[in-house]
């Protein structure tokens, strides 16, 4: 099963996603697998059953440390 | 131009184009569902792609996709109004600190003697020339 997941550098910075990574070390490894001018590689190590619902919670969780940097109330 | 939406798995796909909207009104409404759903977010060109899959596992449907649009609005509506308003709101702020800077009471400032007020031979004189006199 393919454990990996692009996210775009348009969409969410860097920064944050590093954030997000290191914040879900206990939970999951997460390894930066790639990085090019638009992509960033995401590879989950962790068991298939778990995969989905990490991956899922990830994304939410990058899109709430994404907004942090975003000042506009 | 048709909106295509897509369940597949019960996970709605849908696409967003980011010449009309800005990303970080986008980035702003998916904070806001995030709550009841999980969302991913990826690009295809010009075109921001919205995967949407409900928290507690009801299935997905258009609405909610409408839900989504609308809510794109609203933030588009606070991005334009924080555009329009940033000038006003750095004046203000920029008051409001000058409003708290520390006065200083014009009592507490030592003035500089004026240059005419002393002779300058009364005080270069040798003080042993002086007691000599006496």
């Amino acid at each position: 099963m393919n454990k990996r997941i692009a996210l775009y550098k348009q969409i969410y910075p860097i920064q944050a996603i590093q954030y997000s990574i290191s914040s879900f070390i206990p939970v999951c490894p997460i390894y930066l697998t790639d990085i090019n001018e638009n992509e960033v590689y995401c590879e989950f190590d962790c068991s298939n059953d778990e995969y989905t619902e990490i991956r899922d919670e990830f994304c939410n969780y990058l899109i709430a440390v994404s907004n942090r940097s975003d000042h506009y109330a | 131009m048709t909106r295509i939406f897509k369940v597949t798995q019960n996970v709605l796909h849908f696409s967003i184009d980011t010449k009309a909207y800005p990303m970080s009104a986008i980035l702003k409404t998916a904070y806001i569902f995030i709550e009841k759903y999980y969302i991913f977010l990826s690009l295809n060109g010009s075109e921001l792609l919205v995967d949407m899959k409900r928290k507690d596992g009801v299935l997905v449907d258009e609405s909610d996709a409408g839900e989504f649009y609308n809510e794109l609005l609203n933030q588009i509506l606070r991005v334009h109004i924080y555009q329009n308003t940033k000038n006003i709101r750095e004046l203000i702020l920029g008051r409001a600190l000058h409003q708290t800077c520390i006065e200083i009471e014009s009592s507490a400032i030592i003035e500089t003697p004026d240059e005419s007020s002393f002779n300058i031979d009364e005080i270069a004189e040798d003080w042993f020339a002086q007691q000599e006199d006496i």
